[in-house]
């Protein structure tokens, strides 16, 4: 019972990573080294992000009216095949849907006309440029890009009253995910809303958690080095990535744990992800990449010996964005879990 | 790749354990009528908390007595029933599902606070020297683990 509950607090600690208007590139980082020793379950999570605040590097700005939502359903399986590791499969299920799209208007209009019928009301001037809101409407469904994990419990340190471990991850991401998504008007959505990336991405992180009583302390990074992909017709590339975050959990109750019965749990944390500048056709894309933080509150319930149920909420409280981008407003995450 | 490089690493024994190891001396612990937990010194001890209460727990107890069975001369196994003070209701148990390994109450066990810590049921093995090796946190197949390949393990 004990080794279960330890495994499965993997939900609170199996913080989706970030996303700049880049939700398809969440990954979880996988199921804490100190509760998933010994485990293998199932995993079923939900996650809403709405991204709609505009930001020229720190400085949030009007939003002439882009907006972006992902709902993503990730189906995780994870098994321990040996003591120490812990082999970890996602797949996310994507519905990705565009209202507005904020674009930088490079001034060659072959039919001003028209252009300004499309984009009457819908424009931003920030230090000399102009960002208009293209108004695309579209999204897609589907299968995002697959996830392979392995992790292995590097460093453990055990006395009576503390557990301490750090654990090394390493992975890959396949592009199993579609990259031809398009508009209601027939073009290509942009890259980052497209269900997948196309590129194999490599992933290494590291993470460490240390209990005593009824606190633990956790921390984790996971980096993202990202090969080349493609949206749509173009290649495009996605910058690399960092993503990290660091929180504290309490045990509410019960006083004692070893019954059959419902444990609740509490936790709050700060998560960040950076974002290198993304590459299309061979270009920098000058609006892309950048900086932000989160606040993360959360709890979890545990029922019985095979059932984990989380609830977080994902703030966006600070970014620093290139030049001029939308940012994301809050991530409202869910999970369910099994355990074997 | 990685699932190679995972099912590389040798693997335990069917007949040992998944442990947490430690390296400290085992605090002090009553045991009740003047008996305490360095009576035991210079034997392999294998302590057991459980409760009445807890699910796990229950469902563990035949399979650690018969493990306590062809443990003799292996370890020495002694049980702490967290149900407070209350004697009845663990005799009660007991008889009820044929346990006769020897059980100490909570009320008895003055300092198990820092094995208990980490909820129920919980097994720690002390060596013979008095330090506590290591533990299993969580139910365990006790029929499948043998006596003497588990104190090789801990060895």
């Amino acid at each position: 019972m004990m080794n279960k509950l330890l495994t499965t607090s993997i939900t609170l600690l199996f913080l989706p990573a970030a996303a700049m208007g880049c939700d398809f590139c969440l990954l979880q980082q996988g199921i804490s080294p100190l509760d998933s020793l010994k485990g293998s379950g199932l995993r079923v999570s939900q996650r809403y992000t709405r991204v709609d605040e505009v930001y020229e590097g720190t400085n949030h700005v009007p939003n002439p009216g882009a907006r972006e939502a992902f709902w993503t359903t990730d189906l995780s399986g994870f098994f321990s095949p040996r003591d120490g590791w812990l082999l970890l499969a996602n797949l996310p299920v994507r519905a990705t849907r565009v209202r507005g799209h904020l674009h930088l208007h490079d001034g060659d209009h072959e039919d001003e006309e028209a252009d300004a019928d499309a984009h009457a009301g819908s424009s931003l001037a920030i230090g000399g440029n102009e960002y208009e809101v293209h108004p695309d409407r579209g999204g897609d469904e589907g299968i995002g890009d697959l996830s392979l994990l392995a992790r292995y419990n590097a460093f453990e340190h055990h006395t009576l009253t503390h557990t301490t471990l750090v654990a090394l991850t390493l992975g890959v991401k396949l592009p199993t995910g579609s990259t031809s998504g398009r508009t209601n008007d027939g073009e290509y959505l942009d890259a980052h809303t497209q269900l997948g990336t196309g590129s194999w991405d490599v992933l290494a992180g590291a993470a460490i958690n240390h209990s005593f009583g009824r606190w633990t302390l956790s921390g984790n990074a996971l980096a993202s080095f990202n090969g080349k992909g493609e949206a749509g017709n173009v290649d495009h590339t996605f910058g690399d990535s960092l993503n990290y975050d660091a929180s504290v959990r309490y045990r509410l109750l019960p006083a004692m744990q070893g019954g059959d019965g419902v444990s609740v749990f509490a936790s709050f944390g700060v998560a960040g992800e950076w974002r290198g500048h993304e590459k299309e056709a061979g270009q920098r894309v000058r609006d892309s990449g950048g900086h932000t933080l989160y606040v993360v509150p959360a709890v979890q319930i545990n029922v019985g010996q095979h059932w984990i149920a989380e609830l977080s909420y994902r703030k966006a409280v600070w970014h620093d964005l290139h030049q001029v981008q939308l940012g994301e407003d809050f991530k409202l995450f869910g999970s369910i879990n099994y355990l074997f | 790749m990685l699932l190679l490089l995972a099912l590389a690493c040798p693997p335990l024994s069917a007949r040992t354990l998944p442990l947490d190891r430690l390296d400290q001396p085992a605090p002090p612990l009553s045991l009740g009528g003047g008996r305490s937990l360095g009576d035991y010194q210079g034997q392999w001890v294998m302590l057991h908390f459980w409760a009445t209460w807890c699910t796990p727990c229950v469902r563990e107890l035949p399979a650690l007595q018969r493990f306590e069975a062809r443990s003799a001369g292996t370890f020495v196994l002694l049980t702490v029933a967290m149900d407070g003070d209350n004697r009845a209701l663990v005799e009660a148990f007991q008889q009820q599902h044929g346990i006769t390994l020897p059980v100490v109450l909570e009320q008895q066990a003055t300092g198990h606070a820092p094995f208990t810590g980490w909820g129920l049921p919980a097994t720690y093995f002390i060596a013979p020297n008095g330090y506590v090796v290591a533990r299993a946190l969580g139910p365990r197949g006790w029929d499948a683990v043998e006596p003497t390949a588990l104190a090789g393990q801990l060895e």
